[in-house]
């Protein structure tokens, strides 16, 4: 496993009665493979209402992950996500059609891979689950939902549609892209690297979770350790008691950089801020418990060196009067 | 070092497009863009914007170099036509345009602006350089009273501390040394309707997705036309890239 990254991972199935959704990981213990084709994380929503929704996303979810995971070396990171995507793709139809259920079976699935050595990020998705970057407490959406809502807005930057032309009824969250499909037009990707920092968190999430959670109360689950924050997210998300609460699933991948100096080690060595840090530590038997002690220390060696002085020069003053 | 250009300006959800952006076709290995949002109480600021745009772009034909002093030289004659232009024919409307202009050469490039209207740099997916605003937040952020990353919903945003059109000295903001460019520097200057919505991270986390700068300002655009309100501002960009000679 590689020492710097760690993982969550947590999902409901809310007020279903099956859980559609599905995610995985790739083999983080394979260090050869992940000097080139890093670290992925990998979540996928089977399309409510439609059927084998479950058997859909964990199919590609299984696909895509063992496609990505026979990248070649010289494969770049987001030609293999791309070529996974198609396989999962392909591997999902094929069930559909074995199903006789082409036109009603499919899956959203989101993807970030993480190369931990030259910290770069590169993600791909077709639908609507999302793929967050977490940093400095700013919660920022890296992909696009393949939808109608989507489609509309694209539309009226290119001044061919006006706001007030969305008819009441229109279903802005209609998929227009999803695994399943014939062709996937609409996959939103990383074609370059997305710099990551140390500390850096990727979140990866179903609707469920943020349909539910806006991104305020999304960012207050977001603490402490990965596995903690995806607990912390669906519970939030049972927390609200939603009478249609969809499926709800949330992974993470989070950076540490080896070299990154913990935030104890800064706040211990930075000069006048002792006595902060000190209260913020536990004690070891090597340190004083509280600074007060270390105080008392310092007078303790004082007390000694004066008395010590005194001694000498009473004795130089005896050694004087004697000769 | 050659620079390739996409602009953008739309008029948002007014009808009134007071933003301008402009550029001087390259003459003797020099090019320039300026990019102005224009305001006025009793409407104008279309056409005040234009002005300044054309104007400053003018000016610096007449003596374009890679040169601080040239374009501190070129905000003042602006900031002289504006208050001509204010107490000739408009001597109650108040006239405030915010603008950046930023030129290369070889393989400098330098920038300055007054106002709100930023320019960003971008190198190896991180932002290295951004103007920072002439407004009351960001005067908040130099005391330590908010953060850089508050000024976007903060209350002061739009109050701005220097304009062309303001009264007393001009104090343009001049990048204080030459930026030496590498190929795949890219840049974006762009008015507070189009940076209001769109943060830094989301420009770089867009870039990575985009084949052209088109395309780059477009899924920026789509994500101002998803977040913004029905009556927003008038938004404006022009993204430039650096490429090697061939």
């Amino acid at each position: 496993m590689i020492e710097d990254i760690k993982l969550g991972n947590a999902q409901a199935i809310g007020a279903r009665e099956e859980q559609q959704d599905a995610f995985g990981f790739s083999n983080m213990d394979d260090l050869e493979f992940v000097q080139h084709g890093g670290a992925v994380a990998v979540v996928a929503d089977g399309i409510g209402g439609h059927a084998h929704g479950g058997e859909a996303s964990q199919l590609a979810i299984r696909e895509f992950l063992l496609d990505y995971m026979a990248k070649p070396k010289q494969t770049t990171i987001p030609d293999a996500l791309y070529h996974a995507l198609k396989a999962a793709n392909r591997a999902v139809s094929k069930f559909a059609k074995s199903q006789r259920q082409t036109q009603n079976c499919g899956t959203t699935l989101v993807a970030a891979a993480l190369h931990p050595e030259s910290l770069s990020l590169y993600w791909i998705s077709g639908g609507d689950s999302r793929l967050y970057l977490l940093r400095d407490k700013q919660c920022v959406q890296l992909t696009s939902d393949s939808n109608y809502a989507g489609q509309l807005v694209k539309k009226m930057s290119q001044g061919t549609f006006n706001r007030d032309e969305v008819k009441p009824e229109a279903n802005l969250g209609a998929l227009t892209c999803f695994l399943g499909m014939r062709t996937l037009d609409e996959v939103d990707r990383a074609i370059r690297p997305f710099k990551l920092q140390a500390g850096d968190w990727l979140v990866l999430c179903t609707d469920g979770v943020y349909n539910t959670l806006n991104t305020s109360e999304m960012l207050d689950c977001l603490r402490k350790e990965p596995q903690e924050a995806c607990d912390k997210l669906i519970q939030s998300v049972l927390a609200k008691n939603l009478k249609n609460q969809d499926n709800a699933t949330a992974a993470i991948i989070a950076l540490e950089l080896k070299d990154a100096p913990k935030a104890e080690a800064k706040v211990t060595y930075l000069p006048n801020q002792e006595n902060s840090a000190m209260d913020n530590r536990q004690a070891s038997p090597d340190e004083p418990s509280s600074p007060t002690q270390g105080r008392k220390k310092k007078l303790k060696l004082w007390q000694i060196l004066t008395f010590a002085a005194v001694v000498l020069i009473a004795a130089i003053l005896i050694d004087y009067k004697l000769f | 070092m050659k620079m390739v250009a996409a602009t953008l300006t739309k008029p948002g959800g007014r009808e009134l497009n007071e933003d301008c952006v402009g550029c001087l076709s390259p003459e003797a290995g020099i090019s320039c863009w300026a990019i102005a949002d224009g305001q006025s109480e009793f409407g104008g600021g279309d056409i005040i914007a234009q002005h300044v745009v054309k104007t400053m772009l003018g000016t610096y034909q007449a003596n374009a170099a890679i040169s601080q002093s040239i374009l501190l030289n070129v905000f003042e004659w602006a900031q002289r036509d504006v208050l001509n232009l204010q107490s000739s024919e408009q001597p109650n409307h108040d006239l405030r345009v915010a603008v950046a202009m930023f030129c290369t050469g070889g393989r400098s490039a330098l920038w300055a602006h007054i106002g709100d209207v930023r320019v960003y740099a971008f190198r190896n997916g991180e932002v290295i350089a951004r103007t920072k605003d002439h407004s009351v937040s960001q005067a908040l952020v130099n005391a330590g009273e908010i953060t850089s990353d508050e000024v976007r919903g903060h209350a002061d945003r739009n109050r701005l501390l220097g304009f062309l059109g303001s009264k007393g000295k001009l104090h343009p903001t001049v990048l204080e040394n030459r930026f030496i460019l590498q190929p795949g520097d890219l840049f974006l200057m762009c008015t507070n309707g189009f940076w209001e919505y769109v943060t830094e991270l989301e420009m770089l986390a867009d870039w990575c997705k985009s084949l052209c700068l088109e395309d780059w300002l477009e899924r920026m655009e789509v994500r101002i036309l998803m977040t913004a309100p029905e009556r927003h501002d008038n938004y404006s960009a022009i993204a430039l890239m650096a490429e090697q000679e061939s």
